[in-house]
C-alpha cells in the first residue's frame, strides 16, 4: 500500500492496475469488511465491484463453509470471517490469490479445512498464490515455493522440495562440526550434549548421519546463524 | 464505484431510515422552530463522515484498495455520497419549509433562499474535512470533524433559523467587507443597504451560492485526490 520509491512492478506480465485487479483475490489478517452487514449485503457489493463476479459459487461457498446470511459480519469469530474473506477471493474468476496470515488464530480443524480449498484452488494451470505466515508447518503443506525474510532480508527463497533434498539436520560433537566447511553449515547450536547443526548435504562428507529438515527447523536455524 | 456506493447506501440506510418519519412526524409540531430544521442538515451531511470514520476502524479502507477501484474513484464516490445527502437534505428542509414554515416568507423565493442557505453545512463540512481525512485518515481528523459538527450544529444553525434575517448566512462576510469602506459610517447603514441588494437580487443569490458551493465542492475534491495519492497504508 506504499506508494513505489522507485521502479515498476508488474503483475500477471502486465503493469499493475485498477482495472487488473479483478483478477486478484486478497485476504488479509483483518479481512475489513463492514461490521454492520450480513453475507446477503456484502455479496451485493462484490457483485457490484468486480467484473467476475459469480454469485452461485459465492453462495456454494457460503453453505460449504457453513455462513450464515442473516448475521451480521461483527457477530462471526475468527474463522468464520477468514471463510468469508476467502469466499470473497475464490468468487470473482481471481487467478491470483494474495493470502497474509490467513491461519492465524485459527483452530486446527478450520485451518486444514482452509489449506484444503487452497490445494483445490492451485490445481487450475493458471491459478497461484502468494501467501505470508508465520505457521511454516502451513506453509510446508501448500507451498512449491519458499522465500524466508528475516530483519527485512531475504535469506533464501527456492522450491521447496529442492530445499528439503539440499539441507538436512545433524548432530554431532563441537570439534566434528568445527571441522566442517564453513559454507556447508546453515546454522548450528551448541549444547552441554554436544552439536546440532543445519548442513547443505551435498558438501558434508558421507560418514555423517543426516536426517530430513523440516522447514519450520530450517528458518529457525538460518535465523540464529544471522 | 457502483460496489462502494451501493456499500455506503447500506450504511445510511439505517439512520436515514429513521429521519424521514421523524421529519413527517414532527413536521406539523414543533418543527415551526427552524433551528430544527436547519439541523437536519447538520445530521446528514455527517453520516459520509461518519462512514468515513467507520471504514478505518474496520480496515474496509484498506480492503478497497485490492479490490478493482482506482483512488480517483474512492475518493470521488464520497463527493457523490454527500452530494446525494445535500440533495435529500434540500429535499427534507423544502418540504419542512413548505409546511411548517409557510407563513414566515414573503413568497416562495425567500424560502427557496433560506434553504439554499440551510444546506450548507452538507456542502461546507465534507469539502473541508475530506481532503484532510483523505490525506491523513479520517480518525486522526477526530477533533476537525467535531468542530465543524459544533459550528454547525450551534452557531450555524443558530444563525440561519431566524427567517427575518434569512440571508444571514452570507451576511456577516459581506458586512465585514462592506465595513472596509470608509463611506459606510454605521453599521445600521450597512443593513440597509445590504438588505436593500438582497430584496433586488434574490434570486441571483441563490443561484451565487450554488456556483459557490459547486467551486468549493471541485476545489476541495481536487485537493482530495491529491492528497490521497500520496497516501500510504
Amino acid at each position: 500500500m506504499n506508494r513505489p520509491d522507485s521502479g515498476t512492478i508488474r503483475l500477471l506480465g502486465q503493469e499493475i492496475s485498477a482495472e487488473q485487479r479483478n483478477e486478484i483475490g486478497v485476504v488479509l489478517d483483518e479481512v475489513g469488511l463492514p461490521e454492520g452487514l450480513n453475507t446477503k449485503q456484502i455479496g451485493r457489493i462484490m457483485k457490484n465491484s468486480f467484473k467476475n463476479w459469480q454469485s452461485d459459487v459465492y453462495e456454494n461457498y457460503l453453505k460449504k463453509f457453513n455462513l450464515p446470511d442473516n448475521k451480521k459480519f461483527k457477530t462471526f469469530s475468527k474463522g468464520m470471517k477468514m471463510k468469508l474473506g476467502l469466499a470473497i477471493a475464490l468468487s470473482h474468476q481471481a487467478k491470483l490469490l494474495i493470502l497474509d496470515e490467513p491461519t492465524a488464530g485459527l483452530d486446527p480443524l478450520v485451518r486444514e479445512e482452509l489449506l484444503e480449498i487452497l490445494n483445490d484452488f492451485t490445481r487450475e494451470d493458471d491459478h497461484a498464490i502468494l501467501i505470508s505466515s508465520h505457521i511454516v508447518s502451513d506453509l510446508e503443506k501448500i507451498c512449491d515455493y519458499i522465500a524466508f525474510l528475516h530483519k527485512g532480508k531475504l535469506m533464501l527463497c527456492e522450491e521447496k522440495d529442492r530445499l528439503l533434498e539440499q539441507y538436512g539436520f545433524i548432530q554431532t560433537t563441537e570439534e566434528n562440526l568445527k571441522a566442517l566447511e564453513k559454507d556447508a553449515v546453515k546454522g548450528s547450536k551448541i549444547t552441554k550434549y554436544g552439536a546440532e547443526a543445519i548442513v547443505d548435504r551435498t558438501l558434508i562428507p558421507q560418514t555423517f548421519d543426516v536426517r530430513p529438515v523440516t522447514i519450520e527447523e530450517l528458518f529457525v536455524y538460518m535465523a540464529k546463524g544471522e | 464505484m457502483k460496489g462502494l456506493l451501493c456499500k455506503d447506501c447500506c450504511h445510511l440506510c439505517t439512520p436515514v431510515g429513521y429521519l424521514v418519519p421523524a421529519v413527517l412526524l414532527l413536521c406539523g409540531m414543533i418543527l415551526k422552530i427552524p433551528y430544527l430544521l436547519t439541523f437536519i442538515a447538520v445530521y446528514l451531511s455527517a453520516l459520509p463522515i461518519g462512514i468515513l470514520q467507520n471504514d478505518e476502524i474496520t480496515r474496509w479502507d484498506i480492503r478497497v484498495m485490492t479490490m478493482p477501484f482506482s483512488r480517483r474513484a474512492i475518493v470521488s464516490e464520497k463527493y457523490l455520497v454527500s452530494l446525494l445527502m445535500t440533495l435529500f437534505s434540500a429535499l427534507l428542509i423544502g418540504f419542512g419549509t413548505a409546511v411548517s414554515l409557510r407563513n414566515q416568507f414573503p413568497d416562495a423565493v425567500s424560502a427557496a433562499a433560506w434553504v439554499t442557505g440551510a444546506v450548507m453545512p452538507c456542502v461546507v463540512m465534507p469539502a473541508l474535512c475530506y481532503p484532510f481525512c483523505f490525506r491523513f485518515g479520517a480518525q486522526k481528523m477526530n477533533m476537525l470533524i467535531l468542530v465543524m459538527i459544533i459550528l454547525f450544529a450551534g452557531v450555524f444553525s443558530a444563525a440561519i433559523s431566524f427567517p427575518d434575517a434569512v440571508y444571514i448566512p452570507f451576511y456577516y462576510p459581506i458586512i465585514a467587507l462592506i465595513r472596509l469602506f470608509p463611506q459606510i459610517r454605521s453599521h445600521r447603514n450597512v443593513i440597509a443597504v445590504f438588505n436593500a441588494i438582497l430584496e433586488a437580487e434574490k434570486i441571483r443569490i441563490i443561484l451565487w451560492t450554488l456556483a459557490g458551493y459547486a467551486v468549493l465542492t471541485v476545489f476541495s475534491w481536487l485537493l482530495a485526490v491529491r492528497g490521497f495519492r500520496r497516501r500510504s497504508y
